[in-house]
């Protein structure tokens, strides 16, 4: 761009000279507070000093109020190398101004003798000033512009963040930034089409940014969605996608723009606080199980078994009722501390895992309750003998157990399923009942609230999905990746 | 002739109790305790017992196991399961490894003495709250007949979407008529999938039209 504006210079001093037959002549910068003499001629040698003249500010607020040719004395620049141009005579001023009407160059010409000054001579001196206006201003345009995009490039490429455009009429999209460091793959890789980066989504989120990405919708409205995607070892990241919609001036969809970051350690750093509040309540849980299984319990099954045979003691009858009484209140509270221990700790959880734990649980639910409980599960044996990890099934338990509770304190409803499907990389398991349905206001009845919290809690803890819709009963569905 | 007796359970008040109660009877003489399916193995190599009252939940060898291994070695030996767990799983297990009779350690005097007459006598023994469970056990297999019928695989909701699929509507359109998010209409879709094992719509449609939705 330089070179060109330079060229400019040259141009118009020529045009000038050729036609004006001048000696002398100067162009100058105008900048803030210092001018540049970017070309100057002096006895008809020309010269592009380029030299900066600054701490000259009485001159400086002079050349500010030059909003029109003019005739000047050559003294106001004395102290400037501009006077040697031709001493003592007074200077033909054309003053360049950007459209904020600023004054961005000069050009002077020296009038020998003022009374051969005439106007009409200096309309070429009209022209190209102006072509010098324009060309100045708009080499300064794109200058601004080179240096903001070069501030977005690096900006973008610091940043754990990329952004897209993507032509709806053209299916094409284009990619910005450091794909490198977001998808692990470069901008060639990513191409045009919007498959290659689609086939990268995790299968749970895929319909969702179709939609965004493809589905016509209203414009100028914002989404935001996070979503895993896969990266070039298989693993998978959470990344942000942020866009929204254009349309053309008839109102059809016309393109998608929007950034997608990596918020991958975000999500770990919540998933880490999360996990170590449950795994400190979940091992105190266990404690306590343990503890009233093996000692209370036990203890008090002695008692009673004790109780019994000194009941065989002595005949009296009044004797014998009391004991009687006592070991009944024992029993109960033998079955009092199982249930608390079992509700703590399930026993069938602990040695057979998640899915022969879950047919108990609903066929407990299914002899307790007024709702007619049932569970699907695709799993087969070998599926089901391996075992997840504990922390997992411990948690996708809990979270099946505040679900089913949920059902029986607020749903209202007649039938429920409880639904384990195991798919290639993931579990999707579902709550659905038929009930009444979440309240819809966002106002959550007491305790149902904080139930829905804590199975949310538990499905960050594991790094899934969980939704919660309400329609004809209400349906939880929670995926996560295995 | 009285009645040989191994206690098997981790816990030791638990052994004192019950060998207590079972020696006032008389009829039963406990000839030895061990404190996990190890110790109990280790003893049964080299001694006949009559009746085994075995604890599940034990460390190093859990009383399934101790039982399988023992029935496997000798048929004719008896145990009785006495565990504090009343879950069908547990329970379940211990059966189908072979225990003859199962009762809760909170049952009481009289139910174990009742439990240890009837195994003796060749018969199977369990307790009240054990014979619920196996009774929803049993109603279970019925269950398990249905499975045979991959429709009763399928949850009310996943057989809405797989109607509209056979109308060969799409997501969208399922979405908007079901009043479900777009997510979830997907989500039906690839269980359907997944639990049908079939590729892809066409063959949603032929599954429903084989089974009569």
């Amino acid at each position: 761009m330089s070179g060109s504006i330079h060229l400019i210079y040259d141009k118009t001093l020529k045009v000038i000279t050729d036609v004006l037959h001048v000696k002398g002549a100067a162009i100058l910068r105008i900048e803030e507070t210092d001018f540049y003499v970017e070309r100057f001629l002096a006895k008809g040698k020309m010269e592009r000093p380029g030299k900066k003249i600054t701490g000259q500010q009485d001159l400086m607020n002079k050349i500010s109020q030059m909003k029109k040719p003019a005739l000047t004395s050559s003294s106001i620049f004395k102290a400037t190398i501009v006077v040697e141009i031709m001493h003592e005579a007074h200077y033909y001023v054309f003053p360049c101004l950007d459209s904020h009407m600023t004054v961005i160059a000069l050009i002077i010409i020296p009038v020998a003798d003022l009374g051969e000054f005439n106007e009409e001579n200096y309309a070429l001196v009209h022209v190209v000033g102006q072509r010098l206006s324009v060309e100045l201003e708009k080499s300064r345009v794109i200058k601004e512009r080179e240096s903001l995009s070069e501030f977005n490039t690096s900006i973008l490429e610091s940043l754990d963040e990329v952004t897209w455009d993507y032509s709806i009429t053209k299916k094409r999209i284009s990619w910005f930034g450091a794909t490198n460091k977001v998808f692990g793959c470069s901008k060639e890789e990513m191409g045009m089409r919007l498959d290659f980066f689609l086939d990268k989504v995790h299968p749970s989120d895929r319909a969702v940014l179709e939609e965004y990405f493809v589905m016509n919708r209203q414009a100028d409205q914002k989404f935001s969605s996070d979503f895993q995607f896969e990266g070039v070892q298989g693993d998978f990241s959470w990344l942000r996608i942020e866009g929204v919609m254009h349309s053309d001036a008839d109102g059809n969809a016309e393109r998608v723009i929007g950034v997608i970051k990596n918020v991958h350690n975000e999500k770990r750093a919540e998933i880490l606080r999360i996990r170590a509040m449950i795994k400190a309540k979940d091992s105190e849980r266990k404690r306590i199980a343990s503890e009233i299984h093996d000692s209370l319990g036990q203890t008090l099954s002695v008692a009673r078994l004790e109780l019994d045979s000194l009941s065989e003691l002595y005949s009296d009858d009044k004797f014998k009722e009391k004991v009687i009484s006592v070991s009944g209140l024992i029993s109960g509270a033998i079955q009092e501390s199982r249930a608390i221990s079992h509700d703590l700790m399930p026993p069938a959880l602990v040695d057979y895992g998640l899915i022969p734990a879950l047919e108990t649980m609903i066929s407990q639910v299914n002899r307790s309750s007024e709702v007619n409980f049932s569970f699907i599960h695709n799993l087969i044996q070998d599926e089901i003998d391996q075992r997840f990890e504990e922390e997992f099934e411990t948690n996708l338990y809990r979270i099946c157990q505040e679900g089913v509770n949920n059902i029986l304190k607020h749903a209202h409803a007649t039938n429920a399923t409880i639904q384990v499907v195991r798919h290639p990389n993931s579990l999707y398991v579902s709550i659905e009942d038929d009930g009444v349905g979440f309240p819809q206001d966002g106002q959550t009845k007491e305790g149902s609230g904080l139930g829905l919290k804590n199975m949310a809690n538990r499905v960050a803890y594991l790094g899934g999905k969980i939704d919660f819709e309400s329609n004809n009963g209400s349906i939880i569905t929670i995926e996560i990746l295995v | 002739m009285s009645i040989n007796i191994l206690l098997v359970d981790d816990h030791k008040i638990m052994r004192d109790g019950i060998k207590a109660i079972i020696t006032e009877s008389g009829e039963y003489t406990v000839v030895a305790e061990a404190s996990d399916g190890v110790e109990a193995l280790d003893f049964l190599a080299e001694n006949d017992i009559d009746i085994i009252v075995m604890d599940i939940n034990m460390p190093n060898l859990d009383g399934v196991e101790c039982t399988r291994a023992i029935k496997k070695r000798s048929a004719e030996t008896k145990v009785l399961a006495m565990s504090m767990y009343v879950d069908e799983q547990h329970i379940v297990n211990m059966l189908k490894a072979g225990a003859n009779g199962y009762i809760s350690k909170d049952a009481g005097k009289k139910v174990l003495l009742e439990a240890l007459e009837a195994i003796n006598n060749g018969e199977a023994y369990h307790g009240s709250e054990i014979t619920k469970v196996i009774m929803s056990e049993f109603s279970k297999t019925k269950e398990e007949k249905m499975r045979e019928n991959p429709i009763s695989f399928l949850t009310s909701r996943e057989k809405d979407v797989l109607k509209l699929i056979v109308e060969e509507k799409s997501n969208y359109e399922i979405a908007d008529q079901l009043h479900i998010s777009i997510r979830t209409v997907d989500a039906h879709r690839r269980n359907l999938l997944q639990k049908t094992g079939v590729k892809n719509a066409v063959g949603l449609t032929k599954f429903a039209l084989k089974h009569g939705i």
